[in-house]
């Protein structure tokens, strides 16, 4: 048994190793978590990085409300950094550590194998005051997981089939998948509870009686825009006509992706109908990412290169689309209008696919 | 046009200038009539829906100052506004507003003796009556009254297309390249384009060289070139479209104004669309646009920047830029000059931002306005070019109409020509120069432009403590090479103070490009920097790093007017890249010399 199912032996009585504040809280959410008197500030990592730098004079408002609220508890703060989960496992938490968070995406830090459980600012605020986390999952469910993804399916489309499949909603998944990639447990961790279910982590032991799954029996998938309801075959929209791409967020953003965009882009130029955004997910991957002669790949293709964090993914100062715009990214937020008022929506997309649209201005299905 | 009209009075100050009048997050709005409730919107929120057919405005100095956005003007005229009677204009405004038939009036008098809501009585050419008192006003020039009488510039082209059955006949080209003694830089390059002896105050006709049109007005442009008439454009090589502003898209109509840049190249053949490449004015240096000689129009204010080579270069609105773009020529009043003589070593720590905020402190922000600013002396002979582009860049903060620099062998090893090819364009000791500033360079100090105007500059030690924000190295005045060195040299292997955020955008792709090569992005981002793409970035105030009210801002860039950065209550200084890079390590703004 890992440490994690030692530690969530009792779901309804669970200790908070740490917190995650982000900017995607809403200033209503805000005024009820800057009252919060914080028991043990050291454990609160609060990072700004979903509208960075700030795209608008609400935004910075918001920003600054939370910067003061780090700054009155000596929590430690990031500003622009990168995306808050990254910089928690790159700098803060380890394997078998409860992360509670603020944001929708709370369960990417599975990829290290520590659980990340979202909670409402309320919750949030007992839990920085030192109560226990009351877990509402139903039960956790073991799975195994052979063999690695290629240049047609990837980590991304093996999220979108469990989450298809409908049965995971509500509950938390250990994963175990010795030959996946980094890159890969963030992607699938990230996704996962955008399909209602609860938390996801990846553990280090094989899982005794859990669901099997073989990396050879996924299919390539594209979710549909408006949510994770529609999720299709992505040879339903092979030839839709795409107006921009992202490569970034929590499942683009890693090194592994950015390596695999560079192969695709080395030596080409996106589309120049197309508006094409890259966008590292920490300071140190984009630091990385220059030693690795990416970043010069993406200059030499006409690609937009944006400061590390959420970026277009978040979508609300960096990437907004016109009337009948197709948005294609590697993302993991496509709600209506969640890009612009009056588009033709988002399609999630793996980073392959992202890419391919980039060069030719359309949806290729792999 | 009505000759005898009576108008009801609105009233504003000094140096309003054209991010107040129309904030730059509305300019990519379909329609003019969507910006109208949001007119003067900084500092009057209420106005705009007060405003009423046939109204007028009553302001002071300087009226229109900044940008070169044409909203400004046409936002106004789309509102009803019948006139705005101001004590001085500023250049582009002025164009702007005449091409779209907006009438303006100088007159210095009324505004100490009028109200909001007296009404005012005018008679074009003659005189304004208020108050029981009469204030005689100037006669305007047959070539801005021909405008003005058409009802603005679109349709005075599309009398002259349909009067041209044949398409526009472009002018001959009469230059001479023969140096004549006795003038400004100014009128040089004016006697070089047109042929023609002139003196200040003459109204020529140039033909245009280059004509530079940036993303945010490209839809406005279309349009008008359309409704105008035009069948095709002057020349397909010497128009050139960058899409600097909007990318990444910040709000939902920003894509459109892509859309158009593309019909221009697939419609028209425009040769030269730049995305993703950088800032207008960067590319048009790096890409040979700027040369000695020519005659280069942009729609953008900080046009002025190219006159670093020798090019009589200024900002037009987007009315006049499709006029241009269809006929290839713009009449001009040709400039009054100011010389500036900056002679001797600068100190350490002293770049040529110091050198330009000292100059529009002392000239103050309506102190050129229609001038031709041009700089000599052996400061500006050692200085790299991309320090005299940062001077001529910030030129157009004091009005002035155009900046230029005497073409030397850091010029011509920059743009690729033998000195000896442009020995016609120098300084004349017997030329005519309305003003001359003349400074000891070992007397300079690092300075700052203090909220809320350019010409506010103080120097470093009075502002020296001041806790900051926010901090951005970039923009056309200090995104460069040397710019970008300066502050990895002061931040390599530190890291910025813990609540500051460090915005960084290289000017242009090659900049960037340079500066990874160089190891400066990576100790940039290392150090706690969000480096991004290059583009206008946050200098424009669309998005990119607003602020909210009370926080305090250090840039590079050129302007730090009211609700630029976002709230009209946040605060922004300007200065050098060291200023403020040192500034992002400590949190408060500081002396770089410790670090150099």
């Amino acid at each position: 048994m890992d440490v994690l199912a030692r530690k969530l032996k009792d779901l309804t009585k669970v200790k908070a190793d740490w917190c995650l504040l982000t900017d995607s809280i809403s200033e209503m959410d805000l005024d009820i978590l800057v009252q919060a008197k914080v028991k043990n500030p050291s454990a609160v990592l609060v990072t700004v990085d979903h509208d960075t730098p700030s795209g608008t004079v609400a935004v910075a408002h918001k920003q600054k409300r939370i910067r003061d609220f780090a700054k009155k508890w000596q929590m430690p703060y990031r500003y622009g950094a990168g995306i808050g989960y990254y910089i928690a496992m790159e700098e803060f938490i380890h394997a078998g550590d409860i992360v509670v968070c603020n944001g929708t995406h709370a369960a990417t830090v599975g990829a290290v194998g520590a659980l990340g459980i979202r909670s409402d600012a309320a919750g949030l605020k007992k839990i920085l005051e030192g109560e226990l986390v009351h877990l509402t999952a139903t039960e956790i469910v073991p799975v195994n997981v052979t063999g690695k993804f290629d240049d047609i399916v990837s980590a991304k489309d093996f999220s979108l089939m469990l989450i298809h499949e409908k049965k995971y909603a509500g509950k938390i998944m250990a994963l175990y998948a010795p030959d996946f990639t980094f890159a890969d447990k963030v992607t699938i961790c990230n996704l996962l509870p955008s399909g209602g279910i609860r938390s996801a982590y990846f553990t280090m032991e094989k899982q005794a009686d859990g669901f099997s799954y073989r990396t050879e029996d996924v299919q390539p998938l594209a979710v549909l825009p408006d949510g994770f309801s529609k999720i299709a075959s992505s040879s339903c929209i092979d030839g839709i006509r795409v107006n921009q791409v992202f490569i970034g967020g929590c499942a683009g953003g890693s090194i592994e992706v950015l390596r695999k965009a560079a192969q695709l882009l080395k030596n080409k130029k996106v589309s120049k109908y197309v508006r094409v955004i890259i966008a590292p997910a920490s300071a140190k991957i984009y630091a990385q990412a220059i030693d690795e002669g990416l970043i010069e790949v993406f200059m030499a293709a006409q690609v937009l290169v944006m400061n590390q964090g959420c970026s277009a993914c978040w979508a609300q100062s960096q990437g907004r689309c016109d009337t009948n715009e197709v948005f294609v990214t590697t993302g993991s937020i496509n709600t209506k209008y969640w890009c612009g008022a009056q588009n033709n929506g988002i399609y999630i997309t793996s980073p392959a696919s992202a890419v391919k649209a980039a060069l030719t201005g359309f949806y290729y299905e792999n | 046009m009505d000759i005898q009209f009576k108008s009801r009075i609105w009233c504003l100050g000094n140096n309003i200038d054209t991010d107040v009048i129309m904030m730059t997050k509305y300019l990519a709005l379909p329609e003019l009539e969507d910006m109208i409730p949001h007119l003067f919107e900084p500092v009057r929120p209420e106005l705009a829906g007060k405003l009423r057919q046939g109204d007028c405005i009553v302001a002071g100095t300087n009226f229109g100052c900044g940008s070169s956005r044409e909203m400004a003007a046409s936002v106004l005229k789309k509102a009803g506004i019948r006139c705005v009677i101001a004590k001085s204009f500023a250049k582009i405004f002025f164009r702007n507003a005449i091409n779209n038939g907006l009438l303006l009036i100088e007159c210095d008098g009324i505004q100490e003796h009028c109200c909001e809501g007296d009404m005012v009585e005018v008679e074009v050419g003659k005189s304004l009556r208020c108050n029981g008192t009469e204030y005689p006003i100037p006669v305007f020039s047959e070539e801005v009254l021909a405008i003005l009488q058409y009802g603005g510039l679109t349709a005075r082209m599309q009398a002259m297309n349909k009067k041209t059955h044949a398409g526009y006949q472009h002018m001959v080209n009469l230059r001479k390249d023969i140096h004549q003694p006795g003038h400004t830089l100014a009128e040089q390059l004016i006697i070089n384009n047109t042929g023609k002896k002139v003196s200040p105050g003459d109204v020529v006709t140039v033909s245009v060289d280059e004509a530079i049109l940036h993303d945010i007005y490209v839809p406005y442009i279309f349009n008008q070139f359309r409704t105008m008439g035009f069948k095709q454009v002057f020349d397909t090589n010497k128009i050139t479209v960058m899409q600097d502003h909007l990318y990444p898209t910040c709000l939902d109509d920003d894509p459109r104004c892509f859309r158009y840049s593309n019909r221009f190249q697939d419609e028209y053949g425009i040769q030269k669309v730049y995305a993703t490449e950088g800032i207008c004015h960067q590319l048009a240096m790096e890409k040979k646009i700027a040369y000695p000689g020519k005659f280069i129009f942009g729609t953008d204010s900080h046009t002025t920047s190219c006159g670093a080579v020798g090019a009589f270069a200024t900002g037009v609105g987007y009315t006049e830029m499709a006029a241009i773009i269809g006929s290839g020529e713009l009449w001009i009043r040709v400039p009054g000059a100011i010389k500036v003589v900056v002679d001797g070593k600068l100190p350490k720590g002293v770049f040529p931002k110091d050198v330009i905020l000292k100059i529009l402190g002392d000239l103050t922000a309506g102190g050129a306005i229609y001038k031709s600013l041009e700089f000599t002396g052996s400061t500006f002979s050692q200085m790299s070019l991309a320090g005299r582009i940062t001077i001529a860049n910030m030129a157009v903060e004091c009005g002035a109409k155009t900046a230029l620099f005497e073409p030397d062998e850091t010029t011509a090893a920059y743009c690729g020509f033998d000195p000896a090819q442009f020995s016609w364009l120098h300084f004349d000791d017997d030329a005519t120069y309305e003003r001359v500033l003349t400074y000891k360079a070992e007397n300079m100090e690092p300075y700052m432009a203090c909220p809320y105007s350019v010409d506010n500059v103080k120097p470093l030690r009075e502002v020296q403590g001041t806790a900051i924000d926010q901090v951005f190295l970039g923009s056309c005045t200090n995104g460069r090479l040397e710019d970008i060195a300066i502050a990895a040299k002061i931040l390599a292997g530190r890291h910025i103070a813990p609540y500051v955020k460090f915005i960084v955008t290289p000017a242009s792709k090659k900049v960037y490009r340079e500066a990874m090569k160089k190891g400066y992005i990576k100790e940039l981002i290392l150090a706690g920097a969000m480096v991004t793409h290059p583009y206008c970035s946050l200098c424009q105030g669309r998005s990119g790093g607003l602020v909210s009210a009370g926080e305090v801002v250090i840039g590079t860039h050129n302007r730090n007017f009211i609700g630029r950065m976002g709230s009209p209550q946040a605060q922004t200084y300007l200065g050098s890249p060291a200023i403020a890079a040192a500034s992002a390590l400590e949190g408060k703004i500081a002396d770089p010399a410790g670090y150099l």
